[in-house]
């Protein structure tokens, strides 16, 4: 269902209330049926930097499911989660 | 002659909404026992996601053949949980809202079933939650 489609329902009910603050809650509801459903998963890649240990997660993502970690002949094999850190903490 | 293998381990987790990689050693000391990794290589996180979010109109002229990327039949569900917030800002109308939240819960139930079905990443493990 196109956006145009979704505002012309919300309108009959709702008249009263602008395109913009309709598409905010349509936004908001995709937010909550997505993690609360965990229905959409997707991968995504990037390079490590050396000595750098921690990369920041984009606000999209709500759960990592597993972590493939490119090896030194170019094979790409899942690595273990680690329960709980690292008792010294690098924050590097 | 026997072959040695090695006691390192690359592991993850997760602290301050980011990642962390590190290799394992359990010969090392204590606190020597994870290193960061040494060299660049290739990273791929599977993770679950946000559906993506529409434009609004000021930013994008073309946001109205938007289409929201969950599941068709799940489009339906995100109109009516804008209604039943619609009326939640109408007191004389507040009666209406349960109608709306229901039918978005249904959504909320079936959508569950649909990711569990087992196409799209595996079954789902249970999680205990303490909130």
């Amino acid at each position: 269902m196109k956006l145009q489609a979704m505002i012309d329902q919300v309108k009959k009910h709702h008249p009263d209330l602008g395109a913009n603050e309709i598409i905010v809650m349509l936004n908001e509801a995709s937010d909550e049926f997505s993690s609360r459903t965990l229905l959409l998963d997707e991968a995504t890649q990037f390079e490590t930097v050396a000595t750098q240990r921690f990369y920041g997660l984009k606000d999209t993502i709500l759960e990592i499911k597993s972590v493939d970690l490119e090896t030194s002949d170019g094979e790409h094999l899942t690595i273990k989660r680690l329960m709980g850190r690292p008792k010294y903490r690098d924050i590097s | 002659m026997a072959t040695v293998k090695s006691t390192k381990e690359n592991v993850w987790w997760i602290e301050r909404d980011s990642i962390g990689l590190a290799v394992y050693d359990a010969l090392e000391s204590e606190k020597n026992r994870y290193a960061s990794l040494s060299s660049a290589l290739t990273v791929t996180l599977f993770y679950y996601k946000k559906g993506n979010h529409f434009s609004t109109l000021d930013s994008n002229t073309a946001a109205m053949s938007e289409q929201s990327d969950l599941p068709i039949q799940f489009h339906q569900y995100l109109v009516d949980k804008v209604i039943q917030k619609g009326y939640e800002y109408k007191p004389e109308m507040i009666q209406m809202a349960p109608y709306f939240e229901r039918k978005f819960e249904k959504g909320i139930k079936e959508g569950k079933m649909f990711a569990n079905r087992g196409r799209i990443s595996g079954f789902r493990r249970v999680q205990q939650s303490s909130y």
